[in-house]
């Protein structure tokens, strides 16, 4: 074993500066799948982190028999379109023992008194005409980063006390956005609750990029594994000349790929560690993020380092056991064998399975994603077969030299085929899957911002309309208030009917609306709040801004996964084509020597990756649109309609797709004209 | 090409009054401070063959890429049949090692992802016949090379013997001038090579071919009607 470490690292460092290339090479391949692996992972765990900390603001209803020790209210509001959660805690009457503590209070804030997340702290002081009245009491301390979702979030917890009108309030429940407005509920403590159903959503939807995501990255990782297949071949024979063993080739082999998956994973954490600090900066779900919610932990970061270093190992050594090399460096490649059709009925498994699963009355989004993930993999099974088939039918069909050399160099090894293409079918599939998905990122759909309204119960629709005429007086504001009922098309009509009051359920809501300017709509809100406290204030345009704000995460998300693994997938296809050209040196030296036109072994590479682009790029989009359909069925996106701006996605995609993976495959024509006119060494 | 049947001697002589197909006139080739080769002068008349020996070093695979055209001479001429060919384009000297000239090298060096078949009709198909009648073309030399049954198996399953019979029937399969052929038995046991340059010799001698054989094995040299021995750079012997 340590002659086998000494004897790798001494062929690893006298192996020239070609050498060192492809080692570099690798190792770069390798810490962009790390680096790009953690960040997933890391938002991956910053949303369930999120969700956590977000999640004592949603009053949970204390369990039938328990003794609840607080009454809570948590009502969304808003300044300038960004939501503020307003959480309004007391002490129901003759409640004993000490008050369990809000995570991020230092003490259960008593009544008339206030606590502001920092960045509200900062709103407050910024624009304290608009917003210095608009909750009651004194202001006492500030949240701290326990008790808050994200860096940048507006939150303000009001201390009352059991007869405080906030705590009295009519129970308010949101149809749409349940954790939106929630209360006055009686609750036991702040723990055990579920975090908010965003964030679950987001973890949801994370979940599926890191799918997306790590597959191309295997690829691209597997691809760098190869990079030095001719080098070591060359060095197993010579080493099997001189008696070396079988094991300790394997040995060295796993050395060398270990050390430079290793490194390569170690530089990508690195990579992961530095951009930490700009990733925070990144609003997702309406926030930014803090530091450690990006961090992975040493136990993710030691799993991924450690499969990284195994995938790396694994892979090169797969190499060895396919190409066994006899002692005098020929290599042995025998008729390919029957790609296994095992592999096309796994695939239609689980894409039934699959759609089976998302058809059902009631589909976890869960067990989708689960499934969702089986079926890409599995794509990545079926790749080869469909490649293998493309290689016989083009052999058959061809005429010319160019044809027939790319469908045999397909037959002959359609893993390695399905290597350059695979990672741009699979990007395919992404495409397909996120065109889906609304591209309409922004747009207000039915909200308006000139008009205030105040979802109130019906039967106090008269005496909240008088009260809150006197409030906008006592402001000198004055404007009408228009009283209206569910029903309607306008926004407080459709807020009412989404909004309800009492039971769950029920549609007993009523409500006021006021029109405002830009100029005074800060100040009329504050009014309200003093006239109608613990009702829910808002315009159309905030309530829709939540929907807004999904739409344009989903689609930023979408984009930056689509880019990564635009990215990934070019990147897999210039190194396997290097590699190609590399393990091939010999061959095509002696073909140039012998004449063989160099445009013709271009031409012949070319083939081999057009044709099964376009197929499998094809089948790829359909199958991601398949799976995306059930979904979005469920309310995530378009509705399962295509728009225009998601054909605009696809269009691109096959465009920059086949665009970005010739190109890759033509870095590599300079790379071919340096090795097969190399004539400084003898042929053999 | 047609094959030929297995006729050839490599003691009939030759008519020295054919003028040479391919010359060498003053050839000099330096790397960096190394000389490979110094003034050599040769030349190979149709149907001849000449073997280049000399040991590790001495500049006999130079000579023999410099005589082929794939590397230019500092300084000298090389003539194929009376057109001085040196100072070519890479391009134009390309499609001159394509139609005028085989190689054969050590290991075969057949493109493991085709049939041995493929393999051999690959140059036509490269010169623009068509597949099945280049295949077809190809397939007419497998039974006189002693390759009957071969024709659909891949590299990787023929032996090394087989290997090289299919690199010379690549190498015939166009009808060239000289076939250069570059330690043609080195990776061979000794029966196994003795076969293959016996069905060298023959073959090239039947298709009027000129045989230029690289080696530094005396046994596979007295297969050639001549053999020079270069030293340093410099042609030592002469004439056998």
């Amino acid at each position: 074993m340590r002659a086998s470490i000494s004897l790798a690292w001494l062929l690893l460092r006298g192996g020239g500066r070609r050498d060192l290339g492809s080692q570099l090479l690798a190792g770069a391949a390798f810490a962009v799948s790390t680096g790009l692996l953690l960040i997933t992972f890391g938002f991956n765990l910053g949303f369930a982190h999120r969700a956590d900390r977000a999640a004592w603001t949603i009053p949970a209803a204390a369990h039938p028999g328990a003794r609840p020790d607080v009454i809570q209210s948590t009502v969304r509001d808003y300044y300038d379109g960004r939501p503020i959660t307003v959480v309004t805690i007391g002490r129901p009457a003759g409640a004993s023992g000490p008050a369990p503590v809000p995570p991020g209070l230092t003490r259960f804030p008593g009544p008339g008194q206030t606590w502001f997340s920092p960045a509200l702290a900062g709103l407050v002081r910024s624009d304290p005409g608009a917003l210095k009245d608009r909750w009651p009491g004194t202001f006492t301390g500030t949240i701290g980063a326990r008790g808050l979702q994200s860096p940048d979030q507006l939150v303000v917890v009001v201390g009352a006390g059991p007869d405080s009108p906030r705590l009295r309030a009519p129970v308010i429940l949101d149809q749409v956005h349940p954790d939106s407005a929630l209360g006055p509920i009686a609750v036991t403590g702040f723990a055990d609750r579920a975090g908010p159903g965003t964030d679950r959503t987001y973890q949801q939807l994370s979940r599926i990029a890191s799918i997306l995501l790590i597959v191309p990255l295997l690829v691209l990782a597997g691809a760098a594994a190869r990079l030095g297949l001719a080098r070591r071949d060359h060095r197993l024979a010579t080493l099997r000349l001189v008696g070396g063993s079988s094991a300790q080739i394997l040995t060295m082999v796993a050395i060398e790929a270990a050390a430079t998956a290793g490194l390569g994973a170690l530089a990508g954490t690195a990579l992961y560690t530095a951009l930490i600090p700009v990733l925070t900066r990144v609003a997702f779900g309406g926030g930014t993020w803090f530091a450690a919610d990006l961090w992975v932990g040493p136990v993710t970061l030691l799993a991924v380092l450690l499969g990284v270093v195994l995938g790396g190992v694994g892979s090169a050594i797969s190499t060895l056991r396919r190409v066994v090399v006899s002692p005098l460096g020929i290599t042995q490649r025998h008729a390919p064998t029957g790609r296994h059709r095992w592999r096309v009925l796994v695939f239609f498994a689980a894409l039934g399975a699959y759609l089976r699963l998302s058809h059902g009355r009631n589909p976890s989004l869960t067990a989708m994603v689960i499934g969702f993930g089986i079926v890409f993999l599995t794509l990545n099974l079926l790749g080869p077969w469909v490649m293998a088939m493309l290689g016989r039918i083009m052999v058959a069909g061809a005429r010319g030299p160019a044809r027939l050399l790319a469908g045999r160099r397909i037959l002959d090894d359609p893993k390695a085929a399905w290597r350059v293409v695979g990672g741009m079918a699979l990007t395919g599939f992404i495409a397909g899957f996120l065109a889906l998905f609304p591209t309409s990122a922004g747009q207000i759909v039915w909200g308006s911002a000139d008009v205030i309204n105040v979802a109130v119960p019906a039967g106090h629709l008269t005496q909240d309309r008088s009260r809150a005429e006197r409030s906008l007086r006592a402001a000198g504001l004055g404007q009408p208030v228009h009283a209206g009922s569910d029903g309607g098309s306008d926004g407080g009509a459709l807020m009412a009917t989404r909004l309800g009051t009492g039971p769950a359920g029920s549609r007993s809501t009523a409500y006021l609306s006021v029109p405002v300017t830009a100029q005074n709509r800060e100040l009329t809100r504050t009014a309200l709040h003093r006239a109608l406290p613990g009702l829910p204030v808002a315009t159309g345009a905030d309530v829709d801004g939540q929907d807004a704000q999904v739409d344009a995460d989903l689609h930023r998300a979408s984009t930056a996964v689509l880019i990564a693994s635009f990215l990934v997938a070019i990147a897999s296809a210039g190194i396997t084509a290097c590699a190609g050209v590399l393990d091939r040196r010999r061959t095509f030296q002696l073909l140039h020597l012998a004449g063989l036109p160099l445009r013709l072994l271009d031409e012949a590479r070319d083939r081999e990756t057009t044709a099964p682009l376009l197929i499998l790029v094809g089948g790829s989009l359909i199958t991601g649109l398949v799976c995306a359909a059930p979904i979005t069925r469920l309310g995530l996106g378009a509705g399962g309609g295509i728009d225009l701006g998601g054909l605009s996605l696809l269009a691109l995609t096959v465009i920059t797709g086949l665009a970005g993976v010739r190109l890759a495959s033509a870095a590599s024509r300079p790379l071919l004209r340096a090795v097969a006119t190399d004539t400084t060494s003898r042929p053999d | 090409m047609k094959p030929m049947t297995m006729s050839g001697n490599p003691t009939t002589p030759l008519p020295t009054t054919d003028p040479p197909v391919l010359q060498g006139l003053g050839l000099r080739k330096a790397f960096g401070t190394t000389t490979a080769l110094d003034g050599v002068d040769l030349e190979i008349r149709a149907g001849d063959s000449i073997a280049i020996m000399g040991p590790s070093g001495s500049g006999k695979t130079t000579l023999m890429q410099v005589l082929a055209g794939i590397l230019t001479p500092d300084s000298g001429i090389v003539r194929l049949r009376g057109d001085d060919v040196q100072d070519w384009s890479p391009e134009r000297r390309a499609r001159l090692r394509r139609a005028d000239y085989g190689f054969v090298f050590q290991s075969g060096q057949l493109l493991a992802e085709l049939t041995a078949v493929e393999n051999v009709a690959l140059p036509l198909m490269v010169a623009g016949t068509a597949r099945r009648q280049a295949v077809a073309q190809a397939r007419g030399w497998f039974a006189p090379l002693g390759l009957d049954g071969c024709e659909d198996q891949r590299p990787g399953e023929l032996s090394g013997g087989q290997l090289q019979r299919a690199a010379i029937a690549r190498a015939l399969v166009t009808g060239p001038s000289v076939v250069f052929a570059d330690e043609p038995t080195g990776a061979l046991d000794q029966e196994t090579g003795h076969g293959v340059m016996e069905l060298l010799s023959r073959t090239h001698q039947d298709s009027g071919a000129a045989l230029v054989v690289v080696t530094h094995d005396p046994q596979v040299a007295r297969w050639c009607r001549r053999i020079v021995e270069v030293r340093d750079g410099q042609i030592m012997g002469g004439a056998r």
